[in-house]
């Protein structure tokens, strides 16, 4: 039996493109699609852009929560470190797709945490081998990030119904 | 290596737009409704899918409470909220 929660239901905000930063605390987030194709993952994450971070990084809650088995990663396994330490963690090829006026498609091997359940406000670290593939315009004024692509692996245009 | 554009892949691609969409337009309507989110939820793991909120201590108690409901954790968006709402994240 599950246990109670709290159920809300609010107005409906429109679609942000998601070329345009999402706020929190003034943290540059994006939302988009990860596939991990050895893990029959497909989800959808937050992730906070991080010029200080080598390549993207899939946070520990964000490998748990998507039941990962991260003792079957295909690729190499070592520590990562960071400004708040070192985390294990391993290494898959990913796509990430971001849907907007287009679909942008980069294939990336994206670093994978060992579980566990530090906290976290965001799912996952989008480095610098996306980064490197844009160009940013930063402004404290709306849009805070602006981010257009320079060498996506594919473009599809979005299709129509979903725009 | 470009992929062809497949009906298959077209379908994917819809379905993923209007996920993530979806995905974000729950977020965005939780933190217009809860600005203060560290009152209404202090030190604790939030899943966010479409209009359900849940909540609970625990990472695990939260994606319990996922699996047990059916909602699909690959759609939900999970985060701590700390109780502090200056509090210092860094990653690493």
């Amino acid at each position: 039996m599950c246990v109670s929660s709290t159920a809300t239901r609010t107005r409906s905000i429109t679609r942000d493109d998601h070329r345009r930063l999402v706020r929190r605390k003034g943290r540059p987030i994006f939302e988009s699609e990860l596939v991990i194709p050895s893990q029959g993952i497909r989800t959808t994450l937050q992730f906070l852009a991080d010029t200080g971070s080598d390549r993207t990084l899939l946070l520990p809650s964000a490998t748990i929560k998507l039941g990962i088995d991260f003792s079957r990663l295909p690729l190499r396994r070592g520590k990562t470190g960071g400004v708040g330490g070192s985390v294990l963690t391993a290494r898959a090829p990913a796509e990430l797709r971001f849907h907007g006026a287009n679909t942008y498609v980069y294939r990336i091997e994206i670093a994978v945490a060992a579980p566990g359940s530090r906290r976290s406000p965001v799912d996952a670290l989008l480095g610098r081998d996306i980064l490197e593939r844009w160009y940013l315009h930063y402004d404290r004024r709306i849009p805070l990030l602006r981010a257009e692509n320079v060498s996506a692996d594919e473009v599809f245009a979005l299709p129509d119904d979903a725009s | 290596m470009t992929k062809p554009l497949t009906p298959e892949l077209r379908e994917e691609l819809k379905e993923g737009a209007r996920q993530v969409k979806a995905y974000g337009d729950a977020i965005r309507r939780f933190d217009a409704k809860y600005p203060d989110a560290h009152i209404h939820f202090p030190d604790k793991w939030v899943a966010i899918h479409n209009d359900d909120i849940l909540t609970a201590d625990t990472l695990d108690d939260v994606l319990a409470e996922l699996d047990c409901r059916k909602i699909p954790r690959e759609r939900t968006h999970v985060r701590f909220i700390d109780s502090d709402p200056d509090a210092f994240y860094y990653p690493g």
